[in-house]
């Protein structure tokens, strides 16, 4: 049978892997650790339920298996990891602040686990024992760099020489050359990742926009993200006033039976005072985009926009792609990309106007979300990110299922294209639709040329093609998202993604609103 | 027709559900012969990784269930 070639997002997507199993039962055993009071030295028994076992189940050995426990531990409260070769008990380090409602996360989010990195080698091409060491071997024949040669009755490429051109691997009768690519490097679209002296994975910083497309990408599991379930448990714990905002992409993620009210219900029953949906400030942000776009083509008659006037409405809810276009496209950005703050800081002021004591936890398949609460204004307004993976964690730890809960009032806060943001394309449709009905009316059907792009990758080479106008019509609203297939696809997020997808289209068809500007008044 | 109730579960989902889900969902042989549906927690997880995902066929109880054993096994069951 046919099988479709698929790509390193594709690969493991849905695949329910050890990895993930160790991933969310450390959350889990930590997010309980805090639920039940316990004394800060129990956490280092947590590596010890976590691998119980005598003998080694994914490593060389359980001490091993432990180290990268206790780092992993060392993430979910928050804390910086240990220095490589200087491991040592969690207890030594602050754990009794880390529990505490107080923010406590720092710089970077995305972190290599050293102890855990396999050290995979940077791309190249080998060859496999499929070699049968054939008289033909076209392999040496085609190779530019005579890099090929047959030693001891086998192939063999000199990775000094070889400039990874793929000609040996196309010509092979027996496809015996196979390209080696290193998951985390190839998963990431902004090339942060490299080597350091050891051969170990390595983050650039400088580079790294947090999209955690790494993390769900690594088939050891050497990569994770800071958590702030201990801090956001301790909040709830502490009597203050915690208020969930719950990202577009929820729908489905825990199960098909878990509707919103339900979800809602089990959000209130562990303590939160109320939940909103982001989709709310998603509309703000289509209406605001929107305008915005009304403006463009209104001077669309003017023949000579100058350069530093909006040529396009560039999206701004995506963190990591917002963060890429500054950085690698500066003019480009600072002049189109919408200064208008996510869905997530929009949702967050409304619920901060109601209640100046607010904590807003931010719920939602993303971790870039977490970086993104490092700008002054944000962190003025959003406390606290936790993924869906993390909330599974806290539900588990409450020992709460939303799907127990009674049917109730579905959530009600959001338009129809409001609620269509998560899947890669809502965006811009959303902002067009709503365009579309603030223009007059015999402006009403006018074409307005619109592009999109998901993974960081494509977005930069949009971003490119852009900047050198190869696009024709000039494209009128640039959608960007880090994550593949949107934000359905976020490392954080549980459920498959096409399953995730019909969701949301269901959700959105059941809102009462179809445009925000059907509810929101006209500013 | 073959009964499968499959949990759906906060637990069993996180824990290897969603998986089962998946193929049960997508795949046409399972889809006509089999009668889906998706339950609430069955209480045989004891809310722990270890025991999930819980599924349930023709009343018969199976734990910590892969996707390769229950394709196999349906596939056994759908030929008998
Ligand atoms: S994929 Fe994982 S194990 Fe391999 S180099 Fe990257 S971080 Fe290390
Ligand atoms: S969640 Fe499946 S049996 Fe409990």
């Amino acid at each position: 049978m046919e099988k479709k070639d698929l790509n390193i997002f594709e690969k493991m997507r849905g695949i329910y892997t050890p990895v993930t199993e160790i991933r969310r039962k450390v959350l889990a055993a930590v997010a309980r650790m805090v639920v039940e009071d316990q004394p800060p030295r129990y956490i280092e028994y947590i590596p010890y339920q976590i691998i119980d076992k005598n003998i080694p189940t994914y490593r060389e050995s359980v001490f091993k298996e432990r180290a990268i426990v206790r780092e992993r531990i060392r993430l979910a409260f928050g804390m910086e990891l240990k220095e490589f070769g200087a491991h040592g008990p969690i207890h030594d380090d602050d754990v009794i602040n880390t529990i505490t409602d107080l923010k406590v996360l720092k710089r970077p989010i995305v972190n290599v686990i050293k102890a855990g990195c396999e050290r995979c080698p940077e791309d190249s091409y080998i060859v496999t024992n499929l070699c049968q060491g054939c008289i033909a071997h076209p392999c040496t024949s085609v190779c530019p760099k005579n890099a090929v040669s047959i030693q001891k009755g086998k192939s063999l490429i000199d990775q000094l020489k070889c400039i990874r051109c793929g000609r040996c691997a196309q010509v092979c009768p027996y496809n015996a050359i196979a390209y080696r690519e290193r998951p985390c490097a190839t998963a990431c679209g902004v090339k942060a990742i490299s080597s350091d002296e050891y051969g170990f994975a390595d983050i650039n910083y400088n580079l790294c926009v947090s999209c955690g497309m790494c993390i769900v990408s690594c088939p050891f599991g050497a990569i994770g993200e800071k958590s702030e379930i201990v801090q956001i448990i301790s909040a709830i714990k502490n009597g203050k006033r915690v208020y969930a905002e719950i990202a577009p992409a929820f729908v489905n993620q825990f199960g098909p039976l878990a509707s919103s009210a339900k979800i809602r219900s089990a959000l209130k029953e562990i303590g939160f005072l109320d939940i909103k949906e982001v989709a709310l400030g998603a509309d703000k942000v289509i209406l605001k985009e929107a305008k915005e776009l009304v403006a463009i083509l209104e001077n669309d008659n003017k023949k000579n926009i100058s350069k530093d006037e909006k040529q396009f409405i560039g999206t701004s809810c995506c963190t990591s792609w917002k963060m890429c276009a500054d950085r690698h496209f500066p003019e480009l950005a600072k002049n189109n990309i919408s200064e208008s703050f996510a869905p997530m800081v929009e949702t967050a002021r409304v619920i901060k106007e109601k209640d100046p004591d607010a904590i807003v936890v931010f719920i939602g398949p993303c971790i870039a979300k977490k970086e993104e609460c490092f700008i002054p204004e944000v962190t003025a307004l959003v406390d606290f990110v936790m993924t869906f993976e993390e909330l599974v964690a806290v539900f588990q730890a409450f020992e709460i299922d939303p799907i127990e809960f009674e049917e109730e009032e579905p959530m009600q806060d959001a338009s129809c294209i409001g609620r269509n943001f998560p899947v890669a394309g809502g965006v811009a449709q959303a902002i067009i639709k709503q365009t579309r009905a603030l223009l007059p009316e015999n402006k009403k059907d006018r074409e307005i040329p619109h592009i999109n792009a998901d993974t960081l990758a494509k977005c930069l080479t949009m971003l490119k093609k852009l900047k050198s106008g190869k696009f024709n019509p000039k494209p009128l609203v640039v959608e960007g998202m880090a994550c593949p297939f949107g934000c359905i696809g976020g490392p954080g997020s549980i459920s498959s993604l096409n399953r995730a997808k019909n969701a949301v289209k269901k959700f959105a068809e059941k809102a009462k609103n179809a445009l925000p500007s059907d509810y929101l008044k006209k500013k | 027709m073959i009964k499968i109730e499959l949990c759906c579960g906060l637990n069993c989902l996180a824990h290897g559900g969603q998986e089962l889900l998946d193929i049960l969902e997508n795949d046409e042989k399972y889809k006509k012969k089999c009668e889906i549906e998706c339950v609430n927690c069955l209480d045989e997880c004891g809310n722990t990784a270890e025991k999930s995902p819980v599924i349930k066929i023709n009343n018969k109880i199976y734990r910590r269930i892969t996707s390769d054993f229950l394709m196999d096994l349906l596939d056994r069951l759908i030929s008998e």
